[in-house]
C-alpha cells in the first residue's frame, strides 16, 4: 500500500474582508478541507474561480498556514500555531516543488542558474548543483534546445513553453516530495499547454513525483489520478468530470 | 553555496552598483582629503609653532605699502628686544623688485599675489647670509626646525620678502662689497616705496635684516643691533626688556602702537598660535559635521537605491522565498549587498581622497618641508581613515537594513497570486 505524502484534515482559511483589522468580518475560503494524496499520485483539483483553489494549494506548498486544521507533509506535521516562518521556509525548500500559472523565473539568471535555485536554497555545492539542474534540463528540453545554448540564456529570449518547462525543472531538480502547480497551463496555447501538461504525467511516471495541480482545463483534469472539486469551501472527490458550473 | 552568494549580484544593475559605490566613494573621498589637509595643517603649522616657542611674537596687520619704509625704521628701535620677533604683513598684491642702484640694472623682480610677510629690520646692520646658511642647516642635522622655513610654512598667503631665495638669486649678481641697491615694493594703487640694500664684503649689508625666533639670536646677536653711546651704555630710546618679562608683549604693543600708523591691528604671535589652535579645532569639528552629513547622505542614497530596488524586485525576492529562502538570506543578500557598496565606495574614496590631498593641498608646502624635515610627502591619519570608513559601511548598514525589513514583510503567497 502506498504511504501518504500529504494527508490534511479539517483545513480552514480566513480572511478579512477588509484591510482594517478591526472590522472582524471574514470571508471564509475553505470550511473544513480534507485531503490525503497518496505518493505518487497526480491529483487535480477544479472549481470555479475564487473558489479557494488557489488558498489551497498555497496551504499545500506551505506559503501560508492554515487559522484551523492539521497539514501533515511526508510525516511532517505543520499547524498554525506551532511551525515557525524558519521551519516553514526549510520544509519548503526540500519537500515542495513549485510550478506556477506564469513561470516566475528570474529575469536576471540564465535558465540553468534559474533551475539551479532550489538546490542553492539548501546550500548544496554549486558544482553539484549545476550537475543536477543541466540533468533536470536534459529530462525537460529536446537536445537540439540544449545544442543551441538555451541553459546559457536568459528567460526573456526563450519562448512561454520553455520558461515553463525551465520552471517544471526548477520545481522537481531538488526531488520534493511534493510538487504543487498552480494552473501551469494556464498562460500557454493549447499545443504548448498539452506538451507542458505531458511533461507532468511522465515526471509523475518517472520519478514517482506526487502531483498536485490546479486547472480549469476539464481535459487535462480527466487525464490525472484523482480529480477533487472545490465547491463552498469544502473539497469533493469528482467521480464522473464534467465542465465545472 | 547559499542563495545570498548566489543571487546579490544580480540584485542591482551594473549601472546601480556603479552610482551606489561612487556615491559612497565620492563622500569618503571629500572626508579623507578633508581629514588629510586638518591633519597636514596641524602637523606642519601648530607643531612647528609649538616646537619653536618663542617668547614674543609680535604680528601686525595691514601695513601699507607707502608706510613700510617709514614704519619699518621706526620700529628698527624695537629691535633691542632680546628674543622678540616683530612682523609686519603687507595686504597683497604687490611687486617686488631690486635694482643695482650704480648701474641699472635689475637684479631681482618679484610680482606676489598674496599678503607678505617680513621681519623687521634695522639700518645698518649686516646679515651674513653663510651664517645664516649654517645655522638652518645645523638646525636640520640637529633634527629642529628651520625658524625661516616655519615661518614660509606659517600659510600659504604669507610670503617672507627677504629669504635665501631672494638673497641667492641678488648675491651671485653683486659685487663683493660697496655695491647699492634699491629694493622697490608697489602695490596696484601704485603706491611704493624704495629701500636701500648695500653689500659689504660676503654680506649684504641692507636696511632689512632677519630678526627670526629666539633660536637667531645665534646670528642676530642683541649687542650687535642695539644702538650704544660711547661708552657702552643702551641708548635710551631703546627697549630694555629682560627675557620672559610676562608684561613684555603689551609693553612692545604699546610702544609699535605709538610707531605704526593708526588702525594697524597688533596681534601677538602667542595669541595667533592660539588662534591658529582653535582654527584646528574648529576644522576639526566642521570635519566631524561633514563626516556626519556627507555619510549620512549616503547612507541615504543608498536606503532609497535599495527600496527602489526591492520594490522592483518584489517579485523575485517573493519567488526566492516560495521555492524556500529564509529570512536569513534575504537579509543575507541586502546586507552583502550593502557591504560591498561601502567596500568598494572605501576603497575608491580613500585612494582618490589621498590622490587628491597629495595632488592639490599645498603641494609647495609639502615639498618644503619633505625638503628641510625629510618628512613623508602625505600623511594619512589612519586612524581617522578608519574611523570614516567604519562609518560609511554603518551607514550603509542601515541604509540596506529598513529596506531590509520591508522585504522581509513580503508575503510570497499573495504577492505570487498577484501577478
Amino acid at each position: 500500500m502506498k504511504r501518504n505524502i500529504v494527508r490534511c484534515t479539517g483545513l480552514h482559511k480566513r480572511y478579512p474582508l477588509h484591510a482594517s483589522a478591526s472590522v472582524g468580518e471574514e470571508l471564509n475560503v475553505l470550511k473544513g478541507v480534507d485531503l490525503d494524496l497518496s505518493e505518487g499520485s497526480f491529483s487535480s483539483i477544479v472549481g470555479v474561480s475564487g473558489c479557494g483553489k488557489s488558498t489551497l494549494l498555497n496551504l499545500l506548498g506551505l506559503l501560508d498556514t492554515p487559522n484551523q486544521g492539521e497539514i501533515e507533509i511526508d510525516g511532517v506535521s505543520i499547524t498554525a500555531n506551532s511551525t515557525t516562518k524558519a521551519q516553514l521556509c526549510y520544509y519548503r525548500s526540500r519537500k515542495i516543488g513549485f510550478v506556477f500559472q506564469s513561470h516566475h523565473l528570474l529575469p536576471e539568471l540564465t535558465i540553468l542558474q534559474n533551475v539551479m535555485i532550489p538546490l542553492i536554497i539548501q546550500n548544496q555545492k554549486r558544482h553539484a548543483a549545476c550537475i543536477m539542474a543541466k540533468e533536470c534540463i536534459g529530462m525537460l528540453f529536446k537536445e537540439d534546445e540544449i545544442a543551441s545554448g538555451i541553459m546559457d540564456r536568459t528567460p526573456d529570449s526563450v519562448s512561454g513553453g520553455q520558461c515553463q518547462r525551465a520552471a517544471i525543472a526548477r520545481a522537481i531538480v531538488a526531488s520534493p516530495s511534493l510538487i504543487v502547480a498552480d494552473e501551469p497551463t494556464g498562460n500557454l496555447d493549447e499545443n504548448t499547454a498539452n506538451e507542458v501538461f505531458t511533461i507532468l504525467l511522465q515526471i509523475q511516471k518517472k520519478r514517482n513525483a506526487t502531483i498536485i495541480m490546479v486547472t480549469h482545463n476539464p481535459d487535462q483534469a480527466s487525464r490525472t489520478d484523482v480529480v477533487y472539486r472545490l465547491h463552498n469551501g469544502l473539497l469533493s472527490r469528482e467521480s464522473n468530470l464534467c465542465s465545472p458550473p | 553555496m547559499n542563495i545570498g552568494s548566489f543571487y546579490y549580484r544580480r540584485l542591482l544593475s551594473r549601472r546601480q552598483w556603479t552610482l551606489l559605490s561612487a556615491g559612497v566613494g565620492i563622500s569618503v573621498a571629500a572626508l579623507v582629503y578633508s581629514l588629510i589637509s586638518i591633519t597636514d595643517y596641524e602637523q606642519s603649522i601648530v607643531l612647528a609653532i609649538t616646537n619653536a616657542k618663542p617668547h614674543i611674537r609680535i604680528f601686525f596687520h595691514e601695513l601699507p605699502v607707502d608706510q613700510f619704509a617709514l614704519t619699518s625704521k621706526s620700529i628698527s628701535s624695537l629691535l633691542a628686544i632680546r628674543c622678540c620677533t616683530i612682523a609686519y604683513r603687507i595686504p597683497g598684491p604687490i611687486s617686488i623688485t631690486v635694482r643695482n642702484a650704480d648701474t641699472g640694472q635689475n637684479m631681482y623682480s618679484e610680482a606676489i599675489n598674496s599678503e607678505v610677510v617680513g621681519y623687521c629690520f634695522k639700518p645698518g646692520h649686516a646679515i651674513p647670509i653663510d651664517l645664516h646658511t649654517v645655522y638652518s642647516k645645523a638646525c636640520r642635522t640637529r633634527g629642529e626646525m628651520d625658524p625661516l622655513a616655519i615661518m614660509q610654512d606659517y600659510s600659504t598667503r604669507h610670503r617672507v620678502i627677504i629669504d635665501e631665495d631672494m638673497l641667492d638669486k641678488i648675491l651671485p649678481m653683486a659685487m663683493p662689497s660697496g655695491d647699492n641697491f634699491m629694493m622697490t615694493i608697489s602695490d596696484l594703487s601704485g603706491n611704493s616705496n624704495t629701500i636701500a640694500v648695500t653689500t659689504a664684503g660676503s654680506y649684504l649689508v641692507p636696511p632689512i635684516g632677519v630678526m627670526g625666533v629666539e633660536q637667531h639670536s645665534v646670528y642676530v646677536r642683541i649687542e650687535d643691533i642695539q644702538p650704544h653711546d660711547q661708552s657702552g651704555k643702551p641708548l635710551a630710546n631703546c627697549l630694555d626688556i629682560q627675557l620672559n618679562n610676562p608684561t613684555l608683549d603689551r609693553r612692545v604693543r604699546d610702544q609699535l602702537r605709538k610707531l605704526l600708523p593708526p588702525n594697524t591691528r597688533i596681534e601677538i604671535w602667542s595669541e595667533r598660535d592660539q588662534d591658529s589652535i582653535a582654527f584646528i579645532d574648529t576644522l576639526r569639528t566642521a570635519c566631524l559635521w561633514g563626516a556626519a552629513i556627507l555619510i549620512s547622505l549616503s547612507g541615504i542614497c543608498v536606503y532609497y537605491v535599495l527600496s527602489m530596488v526591492i520594490e522592483d524586485k518584489r517579485k523575485q525576492i517573493a519567488i526566492l522565498m516560495a521555492h524556500g529562502a529564509s529570512d536569513a538570506s534575504i537579509r543575507y543578500i541586502l546586507l552583502r549587498c550593502g557591504c560591498i557598496i561601502a567596500a568598494l565606495g572605501s576603497m575608491a574614496g580613500v585612494l582618490c581622497g589621498a590622490t587628491a590631498a597629495y595632488v592639490f593641498h599645498d603641494s609647495q608646502q609639502r615639498l618644503m618641508r619633505s625638503f628641510y624635515y625629510s618628512e613623508s610627502a602625505v600623511h594619512i591619519p589612519c586612524g581617522g581613515v578608519v574611523v570614516i570608513v567604519s562609518l560609511a559601511f554603518i551607514s550603509c548598514i542601515i541604509g540596506v537594513w529598513l529596506p531590509c525589513r520591508s522585504a522581509l514583510k513580503i508575503q510570497p503567497a499573495i504577492l505570487i497570486r498577484s501577478e
